[in-house]
Formats: C-alpha cells, structure tokens, sequence
C-alpha cells in the first residue's frame, strides 16, 4: 500500500484557485498504484504530468519509483530529494505551480513545475522521450467556449472545464502525446464516458498507433470515472 | 524558478519563434542550491538527452564552471559529481 501524498500544507485558500484531489485523482492514483511492478521495471528517465494542480499525482508516482539506488544515509538525516526519474509537471495555473513544488518539498518528491498550457515549451526536447505520462484533464462536458475561457482564465475552473464532450483540452494534447513517448513510454489517462471513451481508443490506435487499455473503472457519485493506459501499438513504432 | 535539468528541456514555443529559441535566455539571475541524492546512474541514462553546450554556458551563466566544455568520454566520480550538482542541485530563481 502506498501512502497517498502528504498534502497538510495545502490550505482552503489554495483550493479556491486550485483543483483539490477528489475522487477522479485518487482513481488515478489506485490505477498507478496497481501498475506500481511495471511502473518499476521501467525504471522511467522522465516522467511529465499535464495539469498537475496539487502536485498529488506525481508526488505519489515518484513515492512508486523511489531512489533507485539506497544510500547508506544514516537515517537521522531528513531524506534528501531522490533522483532516479525527472519529474516534470505542466500547468497553466501559476498557483498550480506552486501548489505542486511545494508538494513535492513535503513529500521528498523532486517535482519541476512548469507554468504553461499541456506541454508547450517541453514538446520540442522531449520528443519520444517521456517514459510515463500524466493526464487527469477538465473532461466536464460544457459549452464550447467555456475550456477556451477556463484555460485563458489560467485559474481553477480550468482543471475540470471541457467544452464540448468534454474534451475541449484533451483532444489537443491527444494530437501530440505520441510525439512525446518514447518507444517504451505509457500515457495514463482519466476520462467519463460523456467524452466517448470507445472512440478515443479506436482513433488513437488508428491515428496515432497508440493501444489502449481501460485499467480501472469506477462509478463516484454522478461520475462514472474511467482510466486509460496507452502504450505503442506493436509495429507502430517507427511512424509519427 | 527552475533547476537546470529542467532549463536544459525548455525550448520557446511561441508561433513564429524559430531560431535563437534555445535555451532560454535568463534575467535577473538568483541561485537557490538543494540537496538531492547522488544516482550516478540515473545520470549516466540522461546524459544522452542533455544538450550540452546549453548546460554548460548555463551553468557558467550561473557562476558554475565545474563542467568541461566537450562532454568527456570518460565519466568519472568527480564528474559525476560535478554534473550532479549543476543538474539537480542549482536552481535559477
């Protein structure tokens, strides 16, 4: 059992600008958990999370993957920050960013925030090269204009606006997360079935050489929340 | 805020910002330093994604000029070290 992250540093006053783990989070979180062995024996070089918010997520991803060499550390010593995988966390919300570095701080997580929209600045560097990929995206069904505003807004309506079906936000990164994995990379995704979970799959697959798998699935009042891992379809790995 | 291994994946992506994109330029310069774990290996598996020149003219930027200016072939302890604390340790703030 991995312990969620620490997030007692986290006050109301953060969670009126910034998304507050809730249950489509923590489904994510029992998703990774879950994959924690082949998440290990990937041994990930970089790992980036879209819209990291509280910085929960990948706090507890880096809690999977740990240090992956122990040091004889006496362990009176406070832990120091580890630094087997770089784990670099997108968000357009400027607080976002802050909740999430100091999230990492207090979870002995080395998290690198980045303030910006999917993966902006990083895409041109980190082509197919990120191990593991993150995304629990505004995937509320609203109407059209309300991701675009909710995104320009860079405030707290952003995390769960998602304009039409949904999937305002996620279709755009869905266009280039397949320019960002590397050969062995996986991409984990949240969605409802409002944002047509079956098509999704079927044009990542067609499009992008992308499969996928429901890995968790769970109904959390109103909400029927699912989980998707994509990974490289076999053969599709020298196309993009 | 930004430690150089980050700096060092950053490219502008602004429309039509297509040469002098990288690295990004920094102002106004103040260095923070935190500890983190020394993983030789880890550091071994990222050298192939680094940029080199651009981590070292940051790190020289920064005031930092432990790095040879040719990524060496040879990677010793000491330089191991060296790129241990520029990569993970410096933060521009």
């Amino acid at each position: 059992m991995i312990p969620t992250p620490d997030l007692r540093h986290l006050t109301a006053q953060d969670y009126d600008r910034v998304y507050e783990p809730a249950e489509d989070t923590f489904l994510l979180l029992d998703a990774l958990e879950a994959d924690q062995h082949d998440l290990k024996r990937l041994r990930p070089l970089i790992s980036l999370e879209i819209g990291s918010g509280s910085g929960c997520v990948s706090a507890f991803i880096a809690k999977i993957l740990g240090p992956s060499v122990r040091t004889s550390r006496p362990t009176h010593f406070s832990p120091s920050l580890t630094s087997s995988t770089v784990y670099l966390c997108t968000d357009i919300n400027p607080h976002a960013c802050r909740c999430t570095h100091s999230t990492g701080h207090h979870n002995a997580a080395p998290l690198d925030p980045i303030n910006t929209s999917l993966a902006g600045p990083l895409a041109r560097r980190l082509h197919r090269a990120v191990d593991v990929v993150l995304f629990n995206p505004p995937y509320v069904p609203t109407v059209p204009d309300e991701a675009d505003d909710a995104q320009q807004a860079r405030g707290i309506a952003g995390a769960w606006a998602g304009g039409v079906d949904g999937m305002g936000v996620t279709d755009q990164f869905l266009e280039r997360v397949g320019e960002l994995m590397s050969d062995r990379g996986r991409f984990y995704l949240v969605a409802v079935p409002e944002n047509d979970v079956p098509g999704i799959r079927e044009r990542m697959l067609r499009v992008h050489g992308l499969q996928s798998e429901i890995v968790l699935s769970r109904r959390a009042g109103r909400e029927h929340l699912f989980v998707l891992r994509f990974v490289r379809a076999q053969g599709a790995s020298q196309t993009n | 805020m930004v430690r150089l291994i980050t700096h060092n994946l950053l490219a502008c992506h602004v429309k039509g910002c297509n040469t002098n994109n990288f690295p990004l330029q920094f102002r106004d310069i103040q260095i923070e330093l935190r500890e983190a774990e020394f993983n030789p290996d880890f550091l071994k598996g990222f050298m192939p994604k680094i940029e080199w020149k651009a981590l070292v003219d940051a790190a020289r930027q920064l005031g930092d000029t432990s790095l040879p200016l040719e990524q060496p072939e040879m990677l010793d302890d000491e330089f191991l070290k060296n790129l241990h604390h520029v990569l993970l340790e410096v933060k521009e703030v």
